[in-house]
């Protein structure tokens, strides 16, 4: 059997139904990396990743999709050929994330990082509130001059995905059936138009 | 091209003067904006750029940290976690991520969980990655072998004694065989499909990697063959000759073959390796492209094709090898298989154009994506020969390349 030439779907199945051992471990070899690169980031969020660290959580995560004779793994529902790796993401996420609520940074680090993720970018209060208000006028703007096409809200959510809150287009890309070409042509489309007729 | 070519005469992009005066408004004249925007119409790459610089120069906009907490009308993390995982219900996904964009707290949160949940390798966690214990192939074996065995269901004990459990033995799989012939009835395409495969792992003729193939070390068909030693090397692969008939019984059943049939064929011709080969199977893998076979697969066929073809040419041009790959890969429906054998070919592709800093990256990405198993070897002994190659190679840097090879 060639395992590696098999699809996501067919390979989990097949660990389901026979568990031979060389169908579970072409499981690991396909799959740790996703899980341990998930864990590694998801880490960061509190303090650097070590090696030890990210190889007990990796094995938690593990754990947690096999228990109870696979449960989780069994119930899984397949929407797309790549969803199986979405839900190994989210699992090693939540792994790293009870890994932190139960064994929580020192209180230090914790300020600090409280600390961090407040400050990034913040800026007076008084300025934020005009911010805010230039935010909305604009939002309203586009949003009466977008409102005759189909997708409007669409194309407002994405400007706003793009400029206000950091994602690429390629993540933007991700989160609609779109190409990042698409996705970045809606994005020069309306900054040009919220230029030209808003700001 | 002309007008692509005023936009900038050195590099094919647009300057960095020509981008800050999109963003401040300072408008060149109609016809040099028309052609500045059929130039960024065609290339990503300066349109990324503009987009970035719109956004620095809009920075006012950004949003000022993420509020901790949820407002009440939030969707729950768990929705956001599954929206940036790519599995959250299709009735939910639009109206969330339409919340998250309007939201100061799920706004911030999804992007954080996009950013940890993306494929793409990150360069500060390479090193610990490929040290770790569980990245190890005799880890990996123990931990299957100790940990992760089905428990098969046990059967009831329907019948007592040796004879009834084999007569029941018996005539269960008579009742299998039997079912299983009625059953799975092959379908032609699909062990067509098998064949060729097959054929890959019996003689690798070709460089680029195909979707759904074993692993098979390259070995090129000598450049001159007798005729003998064409028989010779055509009985030494019996899947092909299988496959080829299949082709052939499916045109004599049907003159007009549909698109998987004409991939079929195309890539028992790639395989083929015979002069022409690459030619005749661009023609059947272009056509069953015109004809509705979109998919990864076949962007990769017809790559392999191109870059064939490309390589017996006395000036090789690997654009066209390259821009398909290069799609299959940016293609968010292409399946992590496909885009790990997508990526594969477009590091064979940039060594052999001797772009070898591309190489590197490329093969890098790959081996982060796939550290282990056969094809994971030959990587890395291609990076290895791509590093290699680098220092003397300093003048083949991406930056003084024509950049209009790449878009």
């Amino acid at each position: 059997m060639n395992w590696q030439a098999l699809s996501d779907r067919e390979l989990v199945e097949f660990c389901l139904q026979d568990g031979q051992q060389e169908a579970w471990v072409e499981f690991l070899r396909r799959f740790q990396p996703l899980m341990a690169a998930v864990v590694a980031r998801t880490i960061r969020r509190w303090t650097p990743p070590n090696r030890s660290l990210i190889d007990d959580l990796v094995q938690s995560a593990l754990r947690k999709i096999c228990d109870g004779n696979y449960r989780a793994m069994r119930g899984f529902r397949w929407q797309h050929e790549n969803s199986f790796r979405g839900f190994l993401k989210v699992v090693s996420s939540n792994v790293v994330q009870d890994h932190f609520r139960k064994y929580p940074q020192s209180r230090v680090e914790e300020e600090l990082e409280e600390a961090g993720h407040e400050a990034v970018g913040s800026k007076p209060a008084t300025h934020r509130v005009e911010i805010d208000a230039l935010v909305d006028k604009l939002i309203s703007c586009l949003r009466r001059l977008l409102n005759a096409e189909e997708n409007f809200n669409r194309s407002l959510a994405m400007f706003l995905l793009y400029y206000r809150y950091g994602l690429t287009a390629k993540e933007i890309s991700q989160l609609y059936p779109l190409t990042i070409k698409e996705v970045e042509n809606t994005l020069l489309r309306l900054v040009r138009m919220a230029k030209a007729r808003c700001i | 091209m002309e007008a692509v070519r005023s936009v900038n005469q050195a590099t094919d992009h647009l300057s960095d003067a020509q981008i800050e005066a999109q963003v401040t408004g300072l408008s060149p004249d109609p016809a040099a904006q028309e052609r500045l925007d059929a130039h960024l119409a065609d290339c990503a790459t300066c349109l990324e750029r503009l987009l970035a610089a719109e956004r620095t120069h809009l920075r006012l906009l950004e949003g000022d940290g993420m509020k901790r907490d949820p407002y009440p009308g939030c969707p729950t993390e768990e929705t956001l976690q599954e929206l940036a995982a790519g599995i959250c219900a299709p009735e939910t996904a639009e109206s969330a991520t339409e919340h998250a964009a309007h939201c100061s707290h799920c706004g911030p949160l999804l992007g954080q969980y996009l950013k940890e949940f993306t494929d793409e390798p990150q360069a500060e966690d390479a090193p610990i990655l490929r040290q770790l214990k569980t990245s190890e192939f005799q880890w990996q074996k123990k931990y299957a072998r100790r940990h992760l065995t089905v428990e098969k269901a046990k059967s009831p004990r329907w019948f007592g004694g040796f004879w009834p459990k084999l007569v029941a033995a018996a005539a269960g799989f008579a009742v299998a065989v039997g079912l299983t012939l009625f059953l799975r009835r092959p379908d032609d395409l699909h062990r067509a499909q098998e064949l060729v495969a097959s054929a890959y792992g019996e003689r690798r003729t070709i460089e680029m990697r195909l979707t759904a193939v074993p692993y098979a070390p390259y070995a090129p068909l000598p450049m001159e063959r007798t005729a003998d030693a064409n028989s010779g090397l055509a009985y030494q692969r019996p899947s092909l000759l299988k496959a080829g008939a299949a082709v052939g019984d499916r045109i004599q059943a049907s003159s007009n073959l549909d698109p998987h049939w004409l991939q079929v064929k195309g890539r028992v011709a790639l395989l083929g390796a015979g002069p022409g080969s690459a030619q005749e199977a661009q023609r059947d893998l272009e056509k069953a492209q015109s004809e509705g076979v979109t998919d990864a697969s076949l962007k990769i066929d017809l790559a392999a094709s191109y870059f064939e073809a490309a390589s017996n040419d006395d000036h090789p041009d690997f654009l066209a090898a390259i821009n398909l790959l290069r799609s299959a890969v940016d293609d968010p429906k292409t399946s992590r298989e496909d885009r790990l054998v997508a990526l594969f070919d477009l590091a064979v592709v940039y060594q052999k154009s001797k772009m070898f800093d591309l190489a590197v990256k490329t093969w890098e990405q790959y081996l982060q994506l796939d550290p282990s198993g056969k094809w994971a070897d030959e990587a890395r002994k291609r990076l290895d020969s791509a590093q290699k190659a680098l220092p003397s190679r300093e003048g083949h840097t991406i930056s003084n390349l024509q950049a209009s090879f790449f878009f």
